[in-house]
């Protein structure tokens, strides 16, 4: 599998480690209610189908990345910055290249 | 008499080159271009090997990768190599070869007497035997089993031979250098794309040297010489003896080159493999077919050849597979292989076709051959058992499929077989959706692409010469469009044809014929696979193709089923009432020809395993005589063994000194990690359970991170260096792991923080100087800075300079003794390390490895990875005091979960030996006399300064059972020890020790 | 620990380790096929620094670096560009590694760079670079790196951070033929110790240690 990434072009999956569901948010650090965070750890859909996933490019740049990823065919049709970069990740030239 | 050399002929063959091999220690002779399998045909040879399971005797009966049978084990001592199919080996000078499966000799095999027993081993028979009440049986009998089953041995010397790994990038990779691959090749390579051409075989080509055409007035030979010419003009690379095994995810392609295979040995530094891993824009499979056999009683005697191996052999190789050769087809093919044969030489008996009638062109010619045709008829069986004496030709009804009477039973020699053609769909399977039936050909067709490709020629379902050329140059053209180049393939056309050409040789739909006598109808060769056990399988309600697969194995030998995967479907579909397309097909998993493990290793070997990761003081650890151990990738020194010295002589004498007078150890593998930012002081507050926002500067503090979850992730020191700066250590275990788990919180969780997280690990040499001297031993080594009690309090952290070189000291301490951490430049470690070892001379200073770091550690009760094993808490390791009730940070409202507060919770304890007898770590604590377990035992050492056997364990309520008596039993030995409970902190428990 | 009751005395001193390394770039020595193809060669800077931008900085950030180093850098992440006092790499959105010719140069940048803007991190000493240069140069880093160095998708002023054998590199092409791999002090030995062995079949011999610039 290769994961096209926003900042080092496609590299090979080997170059990444998975993070887990995109879409999940954390509580805030205000947040107190357990269940609130026992949701954000523990509960997860496992859908069939199209998913955004955190994937940290951690053998390359070392950026979050946000890959919505096919689960049955792995096919991958999106790859954007995850984190604080992602505004000027799209502002490069040859951004979504 | 059987097979010879034909006076003239062969492709491939050189006949100025004899060259000499042996096999199974008989000394033989062929020529530089044979294969194993042509030159032990040319030799007269028949009998080649013994069948997996049944021990039967088995002749060559392919040209290429389908070889089922004629599998041998290659060379000898260390470069031995089971299970080589003799049909895809090269010849070279000197080649040692020797058949397998036998005992004592392939012509006498001990174990052939399995076939006397079949009925005990048919399909499900280890199911059947040994499940349930059987298992004892099966623990009995399972060597003897091992023993009699399986294939060529595998030697257990050390491979000699280098085997590299690589990646290659290419536009177009085209899988298949027959007719369809190499012009597709041809047009991709025009579009300017880069392309690859990767074919198994040492010789592109394909069939092409068996259609007995020119091609724009060329020989087949010549022609496609000039199309790898004109591929390699335009840039594209040629990988001959490739074979691509693995279809993945985003068009990436596995592939081994055979390398050196068809040599004695490699040439010096040259790989005997290489494994590619090729990523390709777009991919066009031309992987051709493969022929298939028909399932009749003794169709797997030594002789029984698929009749496109016949041919090829004796246009490739100059080999006459047999003197008297009958030909049984269920298609033109047949008739036309024999025609073929016929002019080549080869004396051909008999055609024998179940139709009624064929094609008047094709009987006219095999009359005019004088070759005689029985139509409407089948072979039912055959005779000979080492080697094919003849055959029973029975009519046969093609509308009821029952036979009929006897024709002829005419002695012959060599039984080339067509039941049609099985396009080789296996790569195409591995990446697009399930094969699709084709009523024409009888057999499966690629399904829907899920990756860029396109198939073309015969494994796309095109069987003649001319269609597979232009589906070649139309799929080339199809790839450079999928590449975004607008096919400017005018220079590439269709080469011209002549000779006779032939049309699509499609199949009568006969797979099998009635069985015969009692003799056994093979459907898979390499796993001794019946039609009755299909049938087998059928009554016993393994009737998917999936269950049939694994009922019977059939399919999933090494040659994956390319022989017997139509067939078995044909027959299924035929027991249940069912079309072959309702039945449907397995799906194809790579690889589609077997991958040695070097080639997946590469050069990943013995001392390349993993790289070796070295503090800067590695070489004086080493040449001190330190024994090394790996912690991770890296090396530490576990203790510096003296002369006469035990490990355990040694780390006693080092702990002793740090306890007594001072020593020094290296820490350069912590994880150290650049804090830096306004926000610095907050994300640390939020990471770590204790607070940091307003740690002054000049101050470390110890601090715990927890995941999520609320559970122990790392432990180490943050080190204030300026207000918006701070230098945290790791685990060096979890030095990674930390620092992604911060950019993860930098980069998705709080975007906002302005903090930027940098390893620095490698630029900080770091040693620890511990023991009631080490005030001592440190003022005399600096040159500048004070570590006095006022200017370098406990976590205080000071500035100066040893052997000239900047240091940085925080005054911190694991050992529980007075203590400091001293960071330097990476290239000065060993300058600043010898000057403190230097200036404690005076002291006695003693270097100390990791079993002495950890026996001190132990005594004071301090935790490691031992201890933070993803299961526990602060509370259980009691750091409870550590959790901040102030403010949140990551895992902290997670802790009050319910199981975390339950009492019988297991927490840290320290355990005593009653008598003298060591505790192992991984016992289990029970109350004396046993019961359920308490708790289990994480580490333990033999304590110089308590002078006893202590451990840390964690225990059930624990903290109420200090002096309590328990045992910890340790069942793999059968050693129970009697424990006393006590506090984890066996030694100086109110810490005045570093207080100084 | 482990259980260390049963070792027996040592006699002398043990030099051999777990696992040995011999990863040494000798000059003048060669290996591997003949003639050589392949140079390989150690090279070192005057200051090495890591720039960390924040978001929304990195324009004022990219122009402080390309004044320190009297050139102008490249539009986005994944190209270095050089002067004959510095050579400037994006490796990622928001982060540099400022290469200056002299040692003088850390104290330069750090001084040049507001905390407001950017974070300095000063890891000279934290890598070693090795310099491997030849037609064969790419295929050795294929084996172990899955990127496309085919010139025009990865030209001359193209940098890649990849792994190694597991080690962390950042790979630099400085023309079509020579490239620099910087990699962690601690694993560069082991980088060298593969990079010997990978060069073998093209054979190699070892250069005079060099600069960056």
């Amino acid at each position: 599998m290769r994961i096209h990434c926003p900042c080092c072009g496609p590299r090979g999956v080997a170059e990444f480690s998975y993070g887990g569901d995109g879409t999940v948010r954390r509580p805030d650090l205000s947040v107190t209610d357990t269940d609130a965070h026992v949701a954000y750890v523990f509960e997860r859909e496992n859908p069939r189908g199209r998913h955004v996933e955190l994937w940290h490019h951690i053998g390359g740049c070392r950026h979050w990345l946000l890959v919505t990823r096919d689960t049955l065919t792995h096919e991958i049709t999106r790859v954007e910055m995850a984190g604080r970069f992602a505004g000027e990740a799209a502002r490069m030239p040859g951004a979504g290249a | 008499m059987s097979g010879y050399r034909l006076p003239q002929g062969g492709s491939h063959l050189d006949r100025s080159r004899p060259l000499a091999f042996r096999f199974d220690g008989e000394p033989m002779q062929g020529f530089a271009g044979d294969t194993l399998a042509s030159a032990l045909l040319a030799s007269g040879r028949v009998l080649v090997g013994r069948s997996f399971k049944y021990h039967r005797p088995r002749g060559v009966m392919g040209a290429g990768p389908e070889e089922a049978n004629a599998l041998v084990e290659l060379r000898d001592g260390a470069r031995q190599e089971p299970n080589t199919r003799a049909t895809m080996t090269e010849l070279y000078g000197g080649l040692e070869a020797a058949s397998q499966n036998r005992w004592p000799s392939l012509s006498f095999d001990m174990m052939a007497v399995n076939d006397l027993l079949s009925p005990l081993f048919s399909a499900g028979f280890y199911y059947k035997t040994f499940m349930g009440t059987g298992q004892a049986t099966w623990h009995f009998c399972e060597r003897f089993i091992r023993k009699a089953a399986g294939l060529g041995r595998a030697t257990h010397l050390a491979d000699p031979d280098r085997y590299e790994k690589t990646n290659a990038f290419c536009d177009v990779l085209v899988v298949g250098a027959g007719p369809a691959g190499l012009m597709a090749a041809r047009a991709a390579t025009a579009a300017g794309l880069r392309v690859i051409l990767a074919d198994e075989n040492a010789r592109a080509g394909g069939r092409l040297f068996e259609d007995g055409v020119h091609l724009d007035g060329l020989a087949p030979a010549e022609w496609i010489d000039g199309a790898l010419r004109e591929i390699e003009a335009g840039g594209g690379r040629i990988l001959p003896r490739t074979s691509v095994y693995g279809y993945f995810d985003g068009n990436v392609l596995g592939a081994v080159e055979r390398v050196a295979d068809h040599k004695r040995k490699p040439a010096p530094f040259e790989p005997r493999q290489r494994h590619w891993t090729i990523h390709a824009r777009h991919v066009v499979l031309a992987t051709g077919a493969i022929e298939r056999p028909l399932v009749f009683s003794g169709n797997d005697a030594p002789g029984v050849m698929l009749a496109s191996a016949g041919l090829a052999h004796a246009t490739r190789y100059g080999v006459a597979v047999g003197a008297s050769v009958v030909v049984f087809a269920n298609n033109d093919g047949g008739a036309r292989t024999a025609i073929q044969l016929a002019d080549l030489g080869v004396s051909i008996k008999a055609v024998v076709d179940p139709r009624r009638e064929i094609d008047p062109a094709l009987a006219a010619a095999l009359g005019a051959r004088g070759i005689r045709l029985e139509t409407g008829a089948v072979v039912a069986a055959t005779r000979g058992r080492k080697a094919l004496a003849g055959i029973d030709i029975r009519g046969f009804d093609p509308i009821s499929g029952a036979l009929g009477a006897n024709v002829m039973q005419p002695g012959c020699d060599a039984l080339l077989v067509s039941g049609g053609w099985t396009p080789s769909v296996h790569l195409a399977s591995q990446a697009g959706s399930a094969p699709v039936f084709d009523a024409a050909l009888q057999s499966f067709v690629p399904g829907a692409a899920r990756e860029a490709w396109t198939a073309a020629g015969a494994c796309a379902g095109t069987l003649d010469l001319a269609g597979c050329l232009a589906a070649g140059l139309e799929a080339g053209r199809t790839a450079a469009n999928a590449c975004g180049k607008t096919a400017e393939n005018r220079d590439i056309s269709l080469p011209a044809l002549s000779g006779q050409l032939a049309g699509a040789e499609l199949p009568f739909p006969l797979f099998d014929v009635p069985a015969t006598g009692g003799a056994k109808r093979f459907v898979d060769f390499q796993h001794d696979v019946t039609a009755d056990d299909v049938d087998l399988a059928n009554r016993e309600g393994f009737r998917s193709v999936e269950h049939l697969k694994r009922y019977t194995t059939l399919g999933m030998a090494a040659d994956q089923g390319k022989t017997s995967n139509v067939n078995a479907i044909a027959l299924m579909a035929r027991a249940r009432g069912l079309t072959a397309p309702q039945v449907g097909t397995t799906r194809f998993r790579m690889p589609w020809t077997a991958v040695t493990i070097g080639a997946l290793a590469g050069r990943e070997t013995g001392h390349h395993f993993a790289p070796v990761r070295r503090t800067p003081l590695h070489d004086w650890h080493v040449a001190k005589g330190a024994e090394m151990m790996t912690a991770g990738l890296w090396m530490r020194p576990r203790a510096y063994i003296g002369p006469g010295e035990t490990l355990r002589d040694a780390y006693i004498r080092e702990a002793t000194a740090v306890r007594q007078r001072v020593g020094i150890v290296d820490v350069s593998t912590l994880g150290k990690i650049d804090v830096q930012g306004p926000d610095a002081g907050e994300f640390l507050n939020r990471l770590y359970t204790g607070g940091f926002a307003k740690l002054p500067v000049g101050k470390a503090r110890y601090g715990v991170m927890l995941r999520e979850d609320g559970i122990m992730f790392d432990d180490g020191t943050a080190w204030r260096l300026a207000p918006n700066r701070f230098l945290v250590t790791t685990t060096t275990a979890n030095a990674g792991a930390v620092l992604a788990h911060m950019e993860h919180y930098l980069e998705v969780v709080w975007p906002e923080l302005r903090v930027h997280v940098t390893s620095v690990t490698d630029r900080f040499a770091g040693m620890a100087v511990a023991g009631p001297q080490a005030r001592k031993v440190l003022q005399a080594a600096l040159g500048e800075g004070d570590v006095s009690t006022e200017a370098c309090p406990h976590m205080g952290i000071v500035r100066g300079r040893i052997a000239g070189a900047p240091v940085m000291i925080a005054r911190l301490s694991f050992s529980g003794e007075l203590a400091y951490e001293v960071y330097c430049d990476w290239p000065a470690g060993l300058a600043v390390w010898e000057t403190l070892i230097e200036a404690g001379k005076p002291n006695g200073i003693m270097p100390y490895g990791m079993e002495a770091l950890g026996t001190l550690r132990i005594e004071k009760g301090h935790i490691t990875g031992a201890e933070m094993d993803g299961r526990t808490t602060l509370a259980d390791v009691g750091l409870g005091g550590m959790a901040s009730r102030k403010k949140p940070y990551v895992g902290s409202t997670m802790t009050q979960r319910p199981a975390f507060v339950d009492p019988e919770r297991p927490v840290l304890v320290g355990l005593v030996s009653r008598d003298g007898q060591a505790i192992r770590a991984g016992s289990h604590l029970t109350l004396p006399g046993g019961g359920a377990s308490l708790g289990h035992v994480t580490a333990v050492t033999w304590s110089p300064a308590l002078g006893a056997n202590i451990a840390l364990a964690f225990l059930s309520r624990g903290r109420d059972r200090h002096g309590e008596v328990l045992e910890a039993a340790f069942p793999l030995k059968d050693e129970r020890v009697a424990v006393t409970v006590a506090d984890p902190c066996f030694y100086d428990p109110d810490g005045s020790r570093m207080h100084v | 620990m482990s259980d260390v009751s049963n070792e027996q005395p040592r006699t002398e001193p043990q030099t051999t380790v777990a696992r040995p390394v011999v990863g040494r770039l000798v000059p003048g020595e060669a290996a591997g096929a003949e003639p050589p193809a392949l140079t390989l060669r150690e090279l070192s800077t005057g200051a090495l620094l890591e720039v960390g931008a924040w978001p929304n900085h990195l324009e004022k950030v990219t122009k402080t670096l390309s004044d320190l180093a009297g050139t102008t850098l490249p539009g986005r992440p994944g190209r270095f560009t050089e002067s004959p006092s510095a050579l400037v790499c994006w490796i990622a959105f928001g982060r540099f590694i400022y290469l200056g010719a002299a040692a003088e140069d850390t104290a330069r940048v750090d001084g040049a760079l507001e905390a407001e803007d950017a974070a300095v991190v000063d890891l000279a000493g934290a890598r070693r670079i090795v310099r491997i240069e030849g037609e064969a140069a790419s295929e050795v880093l294929n084996k172990a790196v899955a990127i496309d160095f085919d010139p025009a998708a990865f030209p001359a002023g193209a940098l890649a951070q990849s792994v190694i054998h597991q080690i962390p590199a950042v790979i630099l092409r400085r023309s079509e033929t020579v490239f620099d791999v910087l990699a962690p002090s601690s694993l560069a030995d082991a980088l060298i110790d593969w990079m010997t062995d990978a060069a073998l079949e093209f054979g190699y011999r070892v250069g005079e240690p060099g600069a960056v610039l």
